[in-house]
């Protein structure tokens, strides 16, 4: 007890209590002083209008006591008491403690860790300057949608006749074959007009970045590098402003390095690359497209082929609606002068902030999301039920520790507090070891050098502020969802019960072990399933880098990679050459077998897996449907209410007058 | 304490205190003193529980405090009307004046017995 009061008074040192308590004391010594010259006045002799002041005020240690608890600081007081002696408690009982905190990091790390990849890239802030400014230009078609790209000469009318942004800029995504060096790679980016960069307020880690000369007719061939490019093929050259790099068989000169945090306009890692979109003929545009007859002889000329996207930043005084209607204007002054590739073509807006992806991608990401954040989550709800088990087992041996404290008179209210606190605390303990593994997991996995591509490669998730937010509510929401039970049932005397004695404990106990039973089983029909699901993408990623059996023998087999689209073939020439390469491998010397594939064994992408799961998981469902996160949260609440109820049913019940006559 | 003094009325205490405060600011121990000799000596306040209640009304805004030095020269906390203690006195005097009304009125009650 002398402890707990010690803390108590430690605790008060840290509210101020100190210098209150001495100015509630002077306060009553004036009253004290007051009252007694009163009392002498009155004619009293000293000693007894010393006495009656005294009485008349009545305990001073009382008042002191009253006027603190009337600062309505008492609970907060109540719960870091709680907190200490659920430390201590914890602290008495190392291999529980130590397994319920296990059971809690690993699954807080996986929620935190998947929890910022997915806010950064679907939910995040975007990585430019007042976001909620930017509006997508889209053109609309009754055939195509609303989300339609655009063409190059339509997105120039647009700029020079608008009256509604302080600016607009023009993107597409882009494939192209780089090469530094000896190595040759794939890399994902974006043919941007010359004043993108300065339209999103991107800042460079070195030298500049495109400026709105790049993009003039006859400027020299220039491309922007990302931070992960820079690090993984240049290897953090800080003189990598001037070297060379090829895109196809074209020479270009690096003039910047983007700011690690940004990938490009739909802001998913795995834009690296940047070149004036006057350039686009030397790459392959890798967005979606819609072609209509116009004469021209590039895709920078015909008006009707329409291959980008255009943003713009809107004026202060200018709402959405307006805007819309200034661009319909100009694009129906467009249709008129141009039938054949702009007839029944209007614009259609959409604040950038709501599009987040390409409005194709967007809902496999979404569904994908949500599939992952779902397993992650169950995972947690698993070890939450784990947790409970323990708290329950451990209540049991805590029964006179209650008993007592309920005899005696402390309320239940109180008891539950102390007890959820201790949980909470546990809970707190799991988070704090769980946000550290994330920590280290994201950096792992950004340094991971991908096994397909032969320019290393690197990317960085952060744990923000948001996902530390994001493991915070976890942690209280693990913690009350995993100690509630236990605290109610382990406060709940039940007298009938008690009074009944041995044969209600004896029934209970034939009963709780049918209860158990089926929460380990409940417990296996959610963990089994994901465990195959985990081993099998983690053998995949194994396989891939530590040659772990495939299921085939990947000895003396040799991959070949080439992207004929991108160096000008049409599809027919395509064929005729693919037929012919085939032929020609087959019949070298040493070579037995040959064949063509689209895709190579263990390459697939995991977003369009993801995206393949969730399609099936759950048919016809749009995933980016709000109904589908709410499902997914309902979902959750119910595995979690039934793992909770049953346990719930089977505790044993306090015997009162047994734990006081132990004590 | 004499017989004829009775206990302040539950919950009246506050209403007493706010009035009280309303002429001046005051220390505690004039607080009682006033308060009882407003009432002709009918109210004995009970003097502990009126710290903690200064301390209530504090914390929910209606009265503030500051040290100051009395007439006599010696240091005391004075308590002070915020203009949200004042809102509060109309308040619950209405509400006073409403209750001891209807208590009137059923206790003068001189009609018939409908």
């Amino acid at each position: 007890m002398s402890r707990v009061t010690a803390l108590a008074r430690r605790l008060r040192g840290l509210f101020r209590y100190g210098r209150e308590d001495a100015e509630t004391q002077d306060e009553l010594r004036f009253h004290l002083e007051m009252e007694t010259e009163k009392n002498l006045r009155a004619g009293m002799p000293p000693r007894e209008a010393r006495r009656r002041a005294h009485v008349r005020l009545g305990g001073v240690g009382a008042i002191r006591e009253g006027v603190w608890d009337a600062r309505g600081w008492r609970r907060l007081e109540d719960l870091v008491r709680d907190a200490g002696y659920g430390l201590r408690g914890l602290r008495r009982n190392p291999g529980f403690t130590i397994a319920a905190v296990a059971s809690l990091a690993i699954p807080i790390c996986f929620n935190t860790a998947v929890f910022a990849i997915v806010d950064s890239v679907l939910f995040g802030p975007l990585p430019v300057v007042r976001p909620a400014q930017l509006v997508d230009v889209y053109t609309s078609h009754p055939q195509y949608g609303q989300h339609a790209p655009n063409s190059y000469p339509d997105y120039l009318d647009l700029r020079s006749e608008h009256d509604v942004f302080t600016d607009m800029a023009a993107h597409s995504p882009m494939r192209a074959v780089v090469r530094v060096e000896e190595d040759v790679d794939l890399v994902m980016g974006e043919a941007v007009t010359g004043n993108y960069f300065q339209f999103l307020g991107v800042q460079p880690v070195l030298g500049r970045l495109l400026a709105p000369d790049d993009d003039r007719p006859g400027a020299a061939r220039v491309a922007v590098i990302s931070a992960g490019l820079w690090a993984g093929a240049f290897g953090r050259d800080p003189a990598v402003v001037g070297r060379d790099l090829h895109i196809g068989s074209q020479p270009y000169v690096v003039i910047g390095v983007a700011s690690p945090d940004f990938y490009g306009m739909p802001p998913i890692p795995g834009g690296d690359l940047w070149i004036p979109i006057t350039r686009v003929d030397d790459v392959t545009p890798a967005g979606p497209s819609m072609n209509m007859p116009s004469p021209g002889e590039t895709r920078l000329e015909r008006r009707g082929q329409r291959w980008m996207f255009i943003k713009g930043r809107l004026r202060g005084d200018v709402g959405l609606a307006q805007a819309d209607a200034n661009l319909d204007s100009i694009m129906t002054g467009l249709a008129a002068a141009f039938p054949d590739s702009n007839e029944s073509l209007q614009v259609s807006l959409t604040l950038t902030d709501d599009v987040r992806l390409e409005p194709s991608a967007a809902g496999p990401a979404y569904g994908g999301a949500a599939v992952v954040m779902f397993m992650v989550g169950v995972v947690l709800l698993v070890a939450c039920a784990n947790v409970t088990g323990m708290l329950l087992a451990r209540a049991a041996a805590r029964r006179r520790e209650i008993g007592v404290r309920l005899a005696i008179g402390a309320s239940r209210p109180r008891l539950v507090q102390q007890l959820l606190t201790e949980t909470l605390v546990l809970a707190s303990l799991g988070a704090a070891a769980g946000l550290a593994l994330a920590w280290g997991m994201l950096r792992v996995l950004g340094a991971v050098e991908s096994p397909i591509r032969s320019l290393p490669y690197t990317f960085e998730f952060v744990v923000h502020g948001r996902a530390v937010l994001f493991t915070a509510a976890l942690a209280a929401g693990a913690g009350v969802l995993a100690g509630l039970v236990p605290a109610l049932d382990a406060t709940r005397p039940n007298l009938v019960r008690d009074l009944n004695g041995a044969v209600a404990v004896a029934r209970a106990g034939g009963r709780r072990w049918f209860v158990r039973d089926g929460l380990v089983a409940a417990q296996l029909a959610v963990t089994v399933p994901l465990l195959v699901l985990a081993g099998l993408l983690g053998r995949s990623a194994l396989a891939a880098t530590a040659g772990v059996s495939l299921g085939f023998d990947p000895g003396r087999v040799l991959a070949v990679g080439t992207d004929l689209e991108m160096n000008g073939y049409d599809p027919e020439r395509e064929e005729r050459f693919m037929r012919d390469a085939l032929e020609r491998v087959r019949s070298m010397p040493g070579v037995t077998a040959a064949a063509l594939t689209s895709r190579a064994p263990l390459d697939a992408a995991l977003a369009a897996l993801v995206a393949r799961l969730a399609a099936q998981v759950m048919p016809g469902v749009a995933p980016g449907d709000p109904l589908v996160w709410a499902g997914v949260l309902l979902l959750i609440v119910g595995v979690t209410a039934a793992a909770h109820v049953e346990p719930a049913r089977r505790i044993l019940r306090i015997d009162l007058t047994r734990a006081l006559r132990a004590e | 304490m004499s017989a004829d003094r009775s206990d302040v009325l539950q919950g009246t205490l506050e209403l007493l205190v706010l009035r009280t405060l309303a002429l001046e600011p005051m220390h505690g121990w004039g607080l009682a003193q006033r308060i009882e000799t407003m009432s002709g000596e009918v109210f004995a306040i009970q003097q502990g529980t009126l710290y903690p209640a200064l301390q209530r009304m504090k914390r929910k805004g209606w009265v503030q405090s500051e040290w100051r030095v009395t007439e006599n020269n010696r240091r005391a906390r004075y308590y002070f009307l915020t203009d949200l203690g004042r809102g509060q006195l109309a308040a619950e005097r209405a509400e006073w004046e409403r209750t001891v009304n209807a208590v009137n009125g059923v206790l003068n009650w001189a009609g018939g017995t409908k």
